[in-house]
């Protein structure tokens, strides 16, 4: 009788088992507001000077309307973004913005923005203008990542200078420093503004207190010597981010 | 009765009469060449199977039918325990506490509390340390849950049903869908005579006794009319609560259509309950040279009333039960039933407050505003159709049991004028303002809201602007010291405001098969099918929610900020005001199970079975949201009579229990989360105290007050968030717990059975969202599993053991009696599907696993956590001649008190999120005490008809224990202090590295026990 039972609990089972699918569902595109970490790869053009960097700080938000699913996408790299900058929503143009193709990720995860505008500012140091050109940007999206990864193709170009280099983009959620300032600890001694890998894997300690996902696979790499970039975090030496190790979706 | 059935047992003499309705049974046995028997007194509640094995002797001269007593009450088919509450006990025992949910209704979840294990929470009662929303509640065969949140949606009157079965654990495959306990209520039903009652009930609030007049002796019956008065460190405004009066009155009747064929029941029960709100004004003394506070000894603020400024108001709740019942019986096989019920309620507006229809408590607590502005106009509602087909075949060894149940739900709170959610009529249209004091030290006076009259003036001062800082420079300044400070205050229009409307469509079909082999077999099998959905509309009353930041020229905030609100970015720094924000979400809920009892010998009994459930939960506008699939719940149990004759057994059962998710989850986070918004406006080009201005003027950007945020930030002076999808774990699991009862019963005489159990339970997996990069986006996964995207944090767990030894008496031979005592233990982080700290219900994504941050200190006792729970039911009836009778029932409860924290303000989610000290380090309350009494004076007018006047006393000796404590350390924003001690609170220290600001009223009682109301009640029944 036992065996009976447990024979058509388990037919039952099986049945409806297989009857139904019970994955979840692919999510729209997200694309995550806020601050990114983001490392260039060079291409071609000036491999100095004003136009030659080595990475950024982008803001990201994305923007719809609400009668369609229409989704443009904004970004602001940090570098332009003081100065004459301040007023906002009055310069437009410090953003390069883009539609999103589709409402829904592609096969392999990405919400790709193929063609943005171009965003021109003045540095924060007031010294030149740049201009940033972003195309087929590629935010990565799925049950785990809710659009906190970035790849993208970038032109940055100066008529001040008469440069332009071209770069591909890889970038990640939130901006983490990790020169170490962290005080003493039991554990440590007190950070001297040196790199350090493990700030990657913590909440970040001179800005927000925001972490990246643990899923997330970075590393520490310089991403600017510029002391005019980043002049007001006084950090004094060449600054590092948290950036992706591997191509986007860097995981581990 | 309706109408008698008729078995034929096989060869061996083993019969079975399934279907019953519960009620009181003669048994008569009939065979050829034999002595008739008859066995009177049998009763049957729901779901219990009794064994009643008679010797029939052979024919002899006497023809006579012999009656013989000491028919068996042990349930010898199954490992549940819990407790049936009968219409017997009902009529014994005071029942049903006057205030809180459904006091005033006499709703029957309140029943629950009588069972071992059993005590209220917040939404309804908790059972076997977990909470109330993860009950399933049943009338007659189909769910009654919220299903947005999971709580009780329908209080019924105890006047409408016959019995109520709380299943606190053990049970079979049949009840699924809830990790709490099984609350299963039968309405009562027409019979072959008219029967019914008028009745009415009155708790008057003047029998609580004088508020002001009560000697503090630890809580102890010192004066026995008084009710003890929360003191609170000193505050300008002060509200005090007290019962004005509850009652009830209505009719219930029963009876034939057509005599055994079609009987009816109806009932029609208005209920109300008015509680008063006395508020006072209270200045602070100054001195003399205008200087400072003057104090007590321990360091407090003198205050003094301020005459002629007492207001009184009414909170008012009134509730309409009915219920409409046919039964048919088409033949000795077959019958159906319908019945309609439902209970309208509505509260609030016309210069009263409201009650809360969810916590049963008057919605403010300090009238801090204006009744326009804090006021809330309730509607709340639920109508439940629900039919059933029970039916027999081959001599009623196939049955057949059929439930189509539709449960609709409407809970509207409208603003105070009862315009519409999300329109921009009247307060609906009008932002509401949260005053914040205007600096540290610094306040607003009572003048600045309020028209003062002469005696106000006189003890506030005329002067209505902002007070200056007690601190450096101005500290002798008599302006730095205002007499009447206000903080918290609130103006404008309501605030948040909300319209939901539910429903559910079950359907369930069990078929029954009785077979003989190798001993006999009841097996089950069912499928139960659930639909549900949540039509939610949300709004801040005016489209957005302001709130003070500073006092620019002491006569005006600087700055408004716009912290609540619906609406979108459409680009940078434009942002779509929604009026209000609707989303229909939906949820299928397949199921089945198979069951087999297997009865060997009349010794042991095997049950076994398994349950399978398939969730899925369905956004707004189509689409999966939440997929749960394949809950395989499988329930073993055996039970041992050693006596053979249904008088004892030994039992274990092990039984898992999947959660039936809700609705609120996927409102709030499907297709995306709640799109919200932070800003500014500067207060000099945008007055949001102007209602015109607040909707037209200050939309302007040029009132924009920022940048608020890094220069990378597309948006400079709009914070946006929610408007994204909350993720889902690929790998996420249903929430489950498992159970492990043991236990053995013995009847010691008759109708009394003695018992013990012990009961095991744990969480499996528990569903939360979580946040991986502190708080930027969240997840809802598997909080501390394995192989989920919860891993990382700590694991998620709620341990409960408890041991009860218990004695039950039925009611019979005019008297009954209840006693048990349970040792139990409760500990882990998670609390459940609400959150007891902060009162928190938002099943599966509340804040507690939010943040890893969060969950610092977070385990050891749960605020559930109970050690030791003494209940005690006594009743007798006594009979004085031929047409009157006593009642007289007592009750006696007793529960140690529960584990305290020490609670700070975390810098991202707020005040009282923090443990500062490990869970349970804060003291513990006191024993709490309670003795309720029952008396009832039955006087008969006919043979079937009696006259019942009766009172109930609860509290009868007025203990004034301390229920509650103060358990907010600090507002500043702090951490957790691992490893910490009391002593380290001393030297705390905020985020900042600057001292901490004690609260202080951290450690006061906040509240205590309810003092001592007399119910009154009159009944003709006939």
């Amino acid at each position: 009788m036992k065996n009976l039972i447990k024979t058509s609990a388990a037919v039952i089972v099986t049945a409806l088992l297989g009857a139904c699918g019970f994955d979840q569902a692919t999510p729209p595109c997200a694309v995550g507001h806020g601050g990114y970490g983001a490392q260039y790869t060079y291409v071609s053009g000036n491999q100095s000077g004003a136009c030659f960097r080595k990475g950024d700080i982008i803001g990201v938000q994305k923007y719809r309307t609400v009668d369609s699913d229409a989704q443009t996408i904004h970004l602001r790299p940090e570098v332009i973004g003081f100065g004459e900058g301040l007023v906002g929503f009055e310069e437009p143009n410090l953003t390069s913005a883009g539609p999103l193709t589709s409402p829904k990720p592609d096969a392999d995860g990405f919400c790709t923005a193929p063609t943005l505008s171009v965003a021109s500012g003045v540095t924060n140091a007031g010294d030149y203008s740049l201009s940033y050109a972003f195309s087929n940007v590629k935010f990565f999206v799925d049950g785990a990542v809710a659009g906190t990864q970035f790849t993208a193709d970038l032109t940055i170009s100066s008529t001040d200078e008469a440069c332009s280099s071209t770069y591909t983009v890889k970038a990640m959620y939130p901006v983490l420093f990790c020169n170490d300032f962290n005080e003493a600890t039991e554990d440590r001694p007190a950070g001297t503004g040196q790199p350090n890998q493990e700030l990657c894997g913590e909440p970040d300690h001179l800005w927000s207190h925001y972490s990246a996902s643990p899923l997330f696979d970075s590393t520490c790499n310089e991403i600017g010597n510029y002391a005019e970039d980043l002049d007001w975090l006084e950090i004094g030496q060449p600054w590092h981010l948290c950036t992706p190790t591997k191509a986007v979706p860097s995981l581990k | 009765m309706q109408g008698e059935q008729v078995v034929v047992t096989d060869a061996s003499g083993v019969y079975r009469i399934p279907q019953l309705p519960s009620g009181v049974y003669t048994v008569r046995y009939e065979k050829e060449s034999y002595r008739p028997f008859a066995r009177d007194g049998i009763t049957i509640r729901q779901d219990v199977t009794v064994r009643v094995n008679i010797d029939l002797l052979p024919d002899s001269i006497q023809e006579d039918i012999v009656v013989v007593g000491r028919p068996p009450t042990i349930d010898v088919g199954s490992t549940t325990t819990g407790i049936n509450v009968s219409s017997d006990f009902i009529r014994n025992i005071a029942v049903v506490n006057p205030g809180g949910r459904g006091g005033a209704a006499r709703s029957f979840e309140a029943l629950a509390t009588v069972a071992p294990g059993a005590h209220s929470d917040a939404y309804g009662v908790s059972i076997n340390g977990t909470t109330s929303p993860e009950n399933q509640y049943l009338i007659d065969g189909v769910s009654v849950n919220d299903p947005g949140f999971g709580i009780n949606a329908t209080p019924l009157t105890v006047d409408f049903v016959s019995e109520v079965n709380v299943i606190s654990g053990g049970y079979l495959p049949e009840y699924g869908r809830a990790t709490g306990g099984v609350m299963s209520v039968v309405t009562k039903s027409g019979s072959n005579e008219f029967h019914g009652s008028v009745f009415g009930n009155i708790t008057p609030g003047v029998t609580q006794g004088d508020f002001n007049n009560c000697a503090d002796n630890g809580g102890w019956a010192t004066n026995f009319n008084c009710g003890r008065v929360v003191q609170r460190a000193a505050q300008t405004i002060n509200t005090d609560e007290r019962l004005w009066n509850l009652g009830d009155f209505g009719f219930e009747v029963g009876g034939p259509i057509m005599k055994d064929k079609l009987w009816f029941f109806a009932g029609f029960a208005p209920s109300y309950t008015r509680n008063l709100l006395t508020r006072t004004l209270q200045a602070r003394v100054t001195n003399t040279n205008g200087i400072g506070y003057q104090t007590d000894a321990n360091g407090q603020i003198l205050t003094q009333r301020v005459d002629n400024n007492t207001k009184e108001y009414f909170a008012d709740q009134s509730t309409y039960q009915y219920i409409g019942k046919l039964t048919y019986l088409i033949n000795q096989d077959h019958n159906v039933s319908l019945s309609v019920y439902g209970t309208p309620s509505m509260s609030g507006g016309s210069n009263e407050f409201g009650i809360d229809p969810r916590t049963g408590g008057t919605e403010v607590g300090n009238i801090i505003g204006s009744v326009e502005t804090i006021g809330t106009r309730y509607f709340s509602n639920s109508l439940d159709v629900s039919g059933k087909l029970s039916s027999s075949f081959m001599d009623k060894k196939l049955l057949l049991d059929v439930s189509l149940g539709f449960h609709n739900q409407r809970s509207l709170n409208n603003p105070y004028d009862n315009s519409e959610v999300g329109s921009n009529d009247g307060l609906a249209g009008i932002p509401q303002v949260s005053w914040v004091q205007p600096g540290a030290g610094r306040f607003w006076p009572l003048g600045f809201y309020e028209n003062l009259n002469a005696e106000a003036l006189l003890a506030c001062g005329s002067d209505r602007r902002a007070s200056l800082a007690p601190t450096g420079a101005n500290v002798n300044n008599p302006e730095a010291y205002p007499a009447c400070p206000t903080t918290g205050y609130v103006t404008g229009g309501s605030g948040f405001v909300a319209d939901q409307g539910y429903n559910r469509f079950q359907g369930k079909g069990i078929v029954t098969y009785l077979l003989n082999a190798a001993g006999h077999h009841v097996l089950k099998a069912g499928i139960d099918i659930e639909g549900t959905t949540m039509d939610s509309t949300r709004a801040y009353t005016g489209d957005t929610f302001y709130r003070t930041n500073g006092a620019g020229n002491r006569l005006r905030p600087s700055l408004y900020e716009e912290i609540r609100g619906y609406g979108i970015l459409t680009g940078p720094d434009e942002i779509n005001y929604f009026d209000s924000l609707r989303r229909v979400s939906s949820s299928v809920t397949y199921g089945g199970f198979i069951q087999d009892s297997w009865n060997l010998l009349d010794l042991v009994t095997l049950n076994l079975g398994v349950r399978y459930d398939a969730q899925t939960m369905m956004q707004d506008g189509g689409g999966v949201a939440l997929n749960l699939g394949n809950q395989i719940s499988p329930r073993i149990g055996m039970i041992y009579d050693f006596t053979g004759s249904g008088r004892s057994k030994l039992y274990a059962n092990y039984a898992r229990y999947y959660e039936n998710a809700v609705l609120n989850m996927i409102d709030r986070g499907f297709p995306a989360g709640e799109p919200g918004y932070y800003l500014i406006r500067n207060a000099a080009t945008c007055d949001a105290t102007n209602p015109d201005q607040a909707t037209n003027g200050c939309r302007n950007p040029d009132t924009l007050f920022g940048p608020l945020v890094n220069p990378d930030d597309p948006n400079q002076y709009i914070i946006a968030f929610g408007d994204e999808r909350t993720l889902v774990d690929p790998d996420i699991l249903p929430q489950s717990s498992d159970e492990i009862v043991v236990g053995g019963e013995y009847e010691v005489f008759q109708d009394a059975r003695a018992g013990a159990t012990y009961t095991k339970r744990y969480m499996v997996n528990v569903i939360e969202d979580v946040s991986l990069d502190e708080a930027a986006t969240y997840i809802l996964t598997n909080p501390g599993r394995a192989g989920t995207l919860g891993e990382a944090f700590p694991d998620a767990t709620r341990d409960y053991d408890a041991v009860t030894v218990y004695l039950n008496k039925n009611f019979s031979d005019l008297w009954l009696a209840q006693v048990s005592y349970t040792w139990s233990r409760l500990t882990g982080n998670y609390a459940g599907l609400f959150r007891p700290e902060t009162g928190q219900l938002d099943p599966n994504i509340n804040a507690t696993f939010d943040l890893i941050s969060l969950l610092t200190n977070a385990s050891g006792p749960l605020p559930g956590d109970r050690t030791h729970s003494i209940k005690a039911f006594a009743a007798k009836e006594f009979v004085f001649g031929g047409n009157m009778s006593v009642n007289l029932g007592l009750t006696y409860t007793a529960r140690s008190g529960t584990k305290l924290n020490v609670l700070g303000r975390h810098e991202i989610y707020g005040n009282d999120e923090v443990f500062l000290l490990q869970r349970g380090s804060g003291g513990e309350l006191p024993w709490q005490h309670n003795v309720d009494s029952h008396l009832a004076f039955n006087y008969k007018l006919s043979k079937d008809s009696m006259v019942t006047l009766s009172a109930d006393v609860f509290n009868l000796f007025n203990f004034q224990r301390e229920v509650g404590r103060d358990q907010r350390y600090t507002t500043s924003t702090v951490r957790p202090i691992v490893n910490g001690t009391e002593a380290d609170l001393e030297t705390l220290l905020t985020v900042t590295g600057t001292p901490v600001i004690v609260n202080p009223n951290y450690g006061r009682t906040s509240a205590y026990q309810a003092p001592r109301g007399i119910r009154f009640g009159a009944r003709v029944s006939f």
